[in-house]
């Protein structure tokens, strides 16, 4: 980065961190531009990256025409802004629909089948015995057609419930890292990058 | 019991400013169920083998995630396993090949031959899909900067994203799409190992796919990146920051510990 790439970024950062103090209008300002400039960057990086080059090469230089046909479906989305024909919107949209939901469904149900075959285990450990009651008892406080007045389902929910804490517990802890990570990221470009206050390696 | 929020913050920026100044030194221990098994997986393959790396994030989570690649691409560098990244984000892209380009400098390595970044292609899923089937048509045949992928010699052997070609995936992600992706189209389908650097807000939704196989070996945050900096005998940024964290996490300790007992004793009344 340049050094005014550096100013640029460095006083966006303070402009963002005075939020921490309490909402005020330079924290708007910043949180704005980011949006906008995030907004442009990914128009820009899809245009050259992808729209670019497919036309340049696999149009023009390859000769792949075909790549038309679904580019001309995808521009009729754009009829929205036409009253008269705006019915032409709905066609991409349920071509996306209608092949999102076939792709999922097959390719989905795998992974998640996967998760459900490694819960057939052998109780031959703690760590396995400790799973398999956290795995039913977990099962257990989502299962609402059997009342909890039935013998062991309070027990088996309770335990659940407590499974699912730990669990949400374990999610907190490693979100603190993370934001502390974060606000180490920024301190890293400010003390460093900027100020140069410190040498990171 | 109220505590004004801003008291925390400026108790957890001291702490936390501090020892970047005046470094501790705490020790770092290698986690053996996540990063041991991450590096066991880039150690057991050969030189010359391609790894496909997938930089699934934004500057929000490059904190988190650029140590991580500056290790694992260093490791993949030092050991001459050839790497092919791509982006599923469109700032991932741009931010991975400023880490990938600085380890690559410093190792004398060459852009085409030992590393190639084939840039942001939209798409997710479909995108991921079509890289199996056929890379080069996948990318319109150009890399990040627009060069035609024949010009790149590295690209001669990665026609598809298959088991044939790529030894394992490795993928960098803070949410999706991200590692799902993979999962779901090339590593569970195809049979080709997965290991993934996460942001550690995602560690515990991802640790079933481990106990699974479906993932061999994961990184975690910044921490897991200072653990991967050790195993390659390359101390570098992650490790600096680490005594930051660990306080930051001591005061983190301190606080819910005195919240509870404030809570209690307020119950009490």
């Amino acid at each position: 980065m340049s050094a005014t790439q550096t100013w640029i970024a460095a006083i966006l950062t303070l402009a963002l961190f005075t939020y921490l103090y309490k909402e005020n209008s330079v924290y708007r300002v910043a949180e704005h531009i980011m949006v906008g400039l995030a907004a442009a960057h990914g128009m820009v990086m899809t245009w050259d990256n992808y729209i670019k080059s497919t036309i340049t090469t696999s149009l023009l230089k390859d000769g792949e025409w075909s790549f038309l046909i679904p580019i001309a479906i995808g521009l009729l989305i754009y009829t929205r802004y036409m009253p008269k024909w705006q019915w032409l919107s709905r066609i991409p949209m349920s071509y996306w629909v209608g092949y999102g939901i076939g792709y999922t469904l097959a390719f989905t149900p795998r992974q998640f089948l996967m998760q459900v075959i490694d819960s057939f285990i052998a109780m031959d450990s703690l760590e396995n015995v400790v799973f398999f009651i956290c795995l039913a008892t977990s099962l257990m406080y989502f299962f609402f057609t059997v009342s909890r007045e039935y013998p062991g389902m309070n027990v088996g929910a309770t335990i659940g419930r407590y499974a699912i804490m730990v669990s949400l517990g374990a999610s907190f802890g490693n979100t603190v890292q993370g934001r502390i990570s974060l606000f180490l990221g920024r301190l890293q470009f400010l003390l460093g990058d900027w100020l140069h206050l410190i040498t990171f390696k | 019991m109220n505590v004004d929020q801003r008291v925390i913050y400026v108790f957890l920026a001291i702490v936390i400013i501090i020892p970047l100044f005046a470094p501790i030194g705490m020790p770092v221990s290698v986690n053996q169920d996540l990063t041991q098994k991450f590096f066991d997986v880039l150690e057991k393959l050969p030189g010359g083998s391609i790894v496909w790396m997938g930089t699934d994030y934004s500057p929000g989570s490059s904190a988190e995630l650029n140590p991580q690649l500056a290790a694992v691409f260093r490791h993949c560098m030092m050991k001459g396993i050839k790497v092919v990244l791509f982006s599923q984000w469109q700032e991932g892209a741009a931010i991975s090949r400023n880490v990938c380009v600085d380890v690559s400098k410093q190792m004398g390595k060459k852009y085409g031959e030992d590393w190639v970044h084939l840039g942001y292609k939209p798409g997710s899923g479909v995108a991921v899909r079509a890289m199996v089937q056929d890379v080069w048509k996948a990318s319109a045949n150009v890399d990040i900067d627009g060069t035609d992928l024949s010009k790149l010699p590295l690209m001669a052997k990665v026609k598809a994203l298959d088991k044939a070609t790529i030894a394992c995936v490795i993928d960098y992600c803070s949410g999706s799409p991200g590692d799902a992706e993979y999962r779901t189209y090339v590593t569970d389908p195809l049979g080709i190992p997965l290991v993934s650097g996460q942001v550690a807000v995602n560690v515990p939704g991802r640790m079933p796919y481990l106990r699974s196989g479906q993932q061999k070996g994961m990184i975690s945050g910044l921490r897991g990146a200072a653990e991967y900096e050790k195993l390659i005998k390359n101390p570098s940024t992650a490790t600096q920051l680490m005594d930051a964290q660990s306080l930051g996490h001591l005061l983190i300790i301190v606080f819910i510990v005195l919240g509870n007992i404030g809570y209690v004793a307020t119950r009490k009344k």
